[in-house]
C-alpha cells in the first residue's frame, strides 16, 4: 500500500518525516524529527489519511492523560489535505513485535513487571475515565533492552477510531462469520476481547481493558493466546460464557522451577481474577497494582548472554546440571544451574538467552536464564 | 498582558483562558485552551527581549530531555523575525508545595515521597547534562496523576564552565559558593538546592544560618532531624551533607534518589525460602526472623531488617552461590543456600531464597 508520507515530507514546516515504521489496521506510523523542538516524535496518520472525528476525538483523549507509562501526546493537526497526531518517541519496538521476535515466553518475573507497568497505566486511563479500547501487544511500547526497562501504553488515538471499525465489523460478523478476514481491524482485537464486547460492545467498559490485561498476562506467561486467535477465540470465549467457566491451561513451565513456584501460584490467581467471565468480579486497575505490589518478583538488571557449556559429565558419566553463560557485552562467563532455565528442555550449548547476575564463588550465578529466540 | 505590545501572534488552535495567570520577573504565564486537541495548556513568553536567551534556554533544556518529573514542552511559538517568542508547555493541574510543611510531620512517607521525586528529577536533569540553577518550592507541582514536576527552566545550564554573569536565581537557595564572583555554575549547586527544599517542606520558617549571606557563615545549619525527629537517619544524614558548604562533600543527586527510594519500600520486601519445589518459610515485616536447620548439615539464622535480608547467626558449612555464609553477610535477591560441605557430595541439601524487590510506585 502506498505510504502517505515519503522520507523528507515536511508537515506543517514542523515535523520531517525521518522513515515510515510501520502501518497498524487503522494507521500509518512515521518517525519524525520536530524541528521546533529538535526531537524526535512519532507522527501517526489514519490510513485513508481523510480528516475523521473519531481519529482527532482519539487524540484528545490521549492528550488527556499524563503518565510516566503511557505515551505522551504531543501535538495534533488537520487540514483539508492531511491529519495527523504526534506522539513521544519511545526508543523500541511494540510488546507483540518484541514477543514474536525475541521470546518464546516472559519467565513470572519479567511478566509480573511488563504487566505491574500496564496497569499503572490503565488505573491512570481509567481516573481520568477514559477506557482503552483496543489494548493488545501491539499498542505496547517497550524498550529494546534486555529488562524491558520502559513500558508505555499507546494508541488511545487509534483505539477511538478502531473503536466504530470495530463495530460494524462486528455487526458485519454478526451477519456472516466470513467476514473475518485477515484485513480487518477487528482480527487483532478479538483474542483480548472481553465476553461482553460481543453483546454489548457500546457498553462495554473499563473492566474490558482487565480482561485484555489478564490475556495478555496469559500469553507473557505461556506464549500463547488463552482463547487461540480468530473465529477460534469468538468460540472458546462464547463456549466459555455458555459453560459459565473459564478452563485456561496452566502454562506448561508452571511448577517446574522451584525457585518461582510461588510467584506463579500469585500471578495466575491474578490473571484468573482478570479474566472473569463477569465484568463485575473483575479487579479494577488499582487493585491488580496493589497485587502486584504483593508479588515477589526481582526487578534486578537483565543481561543478553550465549549458553557457552551445558551438562558437562562428572567423572562417574552423570551430566552435570549447570553450565556457563557468557555475556555478549561484556564477555564474561557466568554460572547457571538448569533449575533457573525458562525455556523448552534443556538448555543446549549456543542458544541465546536473557538473565540477571549474582555474586557467587568462583563463578556469579545467573538467575534467572531466559531462553530468546 | 502586561508591558509593551507582543511582537507576534498567537496561532489561531489556542484561545486565551487566563491571559495572566503569573508574571513576574522578565516574563508573564497565561493559560490557553489548545482547541486542537482540546486540552489546557500554558503559555510561557519573555516581556523584556534582553532576556530571550533565558527562555532559549529554557526551551532546549526542556526539548533535550525525557523525565517522568520534568514538565512536558508541546510548542514553540515564534515572533515576526523568526525569534522564538514563546513556548508552550503542559498545564499542571495537581497540588503545590507551598504549604507542604505542615503535612511533613504528620506524614514522614509522603514528605520523603516528595523528595524521592525531586531527587530524581534533579537526577534525570544532571545526567543529561543539564544544571537547573533555580530549583525552590514555587517550581515545583504535581501532575493530575500525582507525580510531582520540576518546572521554570529559565536559568538552566549546560553542565560545567558556564560561569554566573549576575548570579541570577533566589538566594536562600543559592549555594555559598554561589556568592563568590565569577563562580561557575556545578550539578553540585541543584543539590544544594535540593537540601534548601528539604528544610523548605519541613519546616514554616528558614533556619538563620540558611538566610545569611554567604549561607551558613556563621555556622553550619542544624540537622533536618531538628525540624523532623521521626525520619530515619541515613535519609536525615543525606540531607544534611547535601547542604554541605564544600561543594565536593554533597551527594549526587542519583544517590539521593536511589536511597530515597531504598527507604520508600522499606518493610514491603518478602522472602522466601524453596526447598523441593515449595516454600518452606516467607519472611516479611510480619515475621521478620528465621532459623533454618538442616539435620545436623548446618543451621543458618536470617533477620529481615526492613531493607535488607541479613544473616545473623551460621554454622560452618552453610554457602550461598558456593560462598561460605558468615553472620552480617546479605543474602542477594536470589541466591542458592547449599548446606554441608563440597566433601559430602549429594547428601548436600539445597534451598534457593528468592527476595522480592519492590518499586517506588507513584
Amino acid at each position: 500500500m502506498a505510504q502517505r508520507f515519503a522520507p523528507g515530507t515536511l508537515l506543517i514546516d514542523r515535523y520531517l518525516i525521518d522513515s515510515y515504521h510501520n502501518a497498524g489496521g487503522m494507521q500509518e506510523v512515521y518517525r519524525c524529527h520536530d524541528i521546533s523542538l529538535d526531537r524526535p516524535a512519532v507522527v501517526k496518520t489514519p490510513k485513508d489519511g481523510v480528516k475523521d472525528r473519531r481519529f482527532r476525538r482519539g487524540a484528545e483523549m490521549g492528550a488527556r492523560v499524563n503518565h510516566p507509562n503511557i505515551a505522551a501526546t504531543y501535538d495534533y493537526y488537520e487540514d483539508e489535505d492531511v491529519t495527523f497526531l504526534v506522539e513521544e518517541f519511545v526508543p523500541g519496538r511494540d510488546l507483540g513485535r518484541r514477543l514474536s521476535s525475541d521470546y518464546y515466553f516472559l519467565d513470572p518475573g519479567l511478566a509480573a513487571h511488563v504487566v505491574h507497568h500496564i496497569a499503572r497505566a490503565l488505573h491512570e486511563a481509567h481516573r481520568a475515565e477514559i477506557c482503552h479500547r483496543d489494548l493488545k501487544p501491539s499498542n505496547v511500547m517497550v524498550s529494546d533492552d534486555a529488562s524491558l526497562y520502559t513500558i508505555k501504553l499507546t494508541d488511545f488515538g487509534i483505539a477511538k477510531l478502531a473503536e466504530s471499525a470495530i463495530a460494524t465489523e462486528m455487526s458485519e460478523w454478526k451477519r456472516d462469520e466470513a467476514t473475518l478476514t485477515t484485513s480487518s481491524t477487528l482480527l487483532g482485537a478479538v483474542p483480548y476481547m472481553a465476553p461482553e464486547c460481543w453483546s454489548d460492545w457500546k457498553s462495554a467498559g473499563q473492566p474490558m481493558d482487565i480482561w485484555a490485561l489478564g490475556c495478555i498476562a496469559y500469553q507473557l506467561l505461556s506464549g500463547n493466546l488463552p482463547f487461540g486467535g480468530g473465529a477460534v477465540a469468538i468460540a472458546n470465549v462464547v463456549r466459555a460464557e455458555a459453560a459459565g467457566i473459564v478452563n485456561l491451561q496452566k502454562p506448561a513451565t508452571f511448577g517446574t522451577h522451584a525457585s518461582t513456584i510461588k510467584l506463579e501460584s500469585d500471578i495466575w490467581a491474578l490473571v484468573l481474577s482478570c479474566i472473569a467471565l463477569d465484568p463485575a468480579n473483575r479487579p479494577s486497575a488499582k487493585q491488580v497494582i496493589e497485587a502486584c505490589d504483593a508479588l515477589c518478583y526481582s526487578s534486578s538488571e537483565r543481561m543478553l548472554g550465549e549458553i557457552i557449556e551445558y551438562g558437562i559429565p562428572y567423572d562417574s558419566g552423570v551430566k552435570r546440571k549447570t553450565g556457563r553463560i557468557r555475556n555478549l557485552v561484556s564477555k564474561s562467563a557466568d554460572f547457571f544451574h538448569g533449575s533457573e532455565f525458562y525455556g523448552s528442555g534443556i538448555p543446549k550449548v549456543g542458544q541465546k538467552v536473557s538473565y540477571s547476575v549474582y555474586p557467587g564463588a568462583p563463578w556469579d550465578r545467573c538467575s534467572p536464564v531466559l531462553l530468546l529466540r | 498582558m502586561n508591558g509593551p505590545a507582543p511582537t507576534f501572534e498567537l496561532p489561531s488552535r489556542y484561545s486565551v483562558l487566563d491571559a495572566n495567570l503569573a508574571s513576574g520577573g522578565f516574563g508573564s504565564v497565561a493559560k490557553l485552551q489548545d482547541r486542537f486537541l482540546d486540552r489546557a495548556v500554558l503559555f510561557k513568553t519573555i516581556i523584556d527581549a534582553d532576556h530571550s536567551d533565558q527562555l532559549l534556554r529554557e526551551v532546549r533544556a526542556l526539548s533535550r530531555l525525557r523525565s517522568r518529573h520534568v514538565v512536558d514542552i508541546y510548542d514553540v511559538i515564534q515572533d515576526r523575525n523568526g525569534q522564538i517568542a514563546g513556548m508552550v508547555i503542559e498545564y499542571l493541574t495537581g497540588r503545590d508545595y507551598s504549604s507542604f510543611h505542615s503535612e511533613a510531620a504528620k506524614n514522614a512517607y509522603a514528605y520523603m515521597r516528595t523528595l524521592y521525586q525531586l531527587a530524581a528529577a534533579i537526577s534525570d536533569l544532571h545526567a543529561a547534562g543539564i544544571v537547573h540553577r533555580d530549583i525552590k518550592l514555587e517550581n515545583l507541582k504535581d501532575s493530575a496523576a500525582g507525580i510531582l514536576k520540576l518546572f521554570d527552566f529559565g536559568l538552566s545550564s549546560p553542565t560545567g564552565g558556564y560561569q554566573t554573569v549576575n548570579n541570577r536565581g533566589t538566594y536562600v537557595y543559592a549555594a555559598p559558593e554561589l556568592f563568590v564572583k565569577g563562580a561557575t555554575i556545578t550539578p553540585e549547586m541543584d543539590v544544594y538546592a535540593f537540601g534548601v527544599c528539604a528544610w523548605a517542606l519541613a519546616a514554616p520558617t528558614w533556619p538563620t544560618e540558611l538566610c545569611e549571606r554567604p549561607p551558613q557563615s556563621s555556622s553550619k545549619v542544624c540537622s533536618i532531624s531538628k525540624a523532623l525527629p521521626q525520619l530515619p537517619t541515613e535519609i536525615a544524614n543525606l540531607i544534611d551533607l547535601s547542604l554541605s558548604v564544600d561543594p565536593r562533600e554533597r551527594p549526587p543527586a542519583s544517590d539521593l534518589a536511589t536511597l530515597l527510594a531504598k527507604v520508600l519500600v522499606r518493610n514491603s520486601h518478602r522472602g522466601n525460602f524453596i526447598e523441593s519445589n515449595r516454600s518452606i518459610y516467607e519472611l516479611s515485616q510480619q515475621k521478620t526472623g528465621v532459623k533454618l536447620t538442616i539435620g545436623n548439615l548446618g543451621e543458618l539464622r536470617v533477620a529481615y531488617d526492613g531493607l535488607v535480608f541479613r544473616v545473623t547467626a551460621v554454622s560452618v558449612g552453610v554457602y550461598a552461590n558456593n560462598v561460605q555464609l558468615a553472620a552480617g553477610m546479605v543474602l542477594h535477591d536470589s541466591c542458592v543456600l547449599t548446606f554441608g560441605q563440597p566433601a559430602l557430595g549429594a547428601q548436600r541439601q539445597f534451598v534457593s531464597f528468592f527476595s522480592s524487590h519492590p518499586e517506588v510506585v507513584l
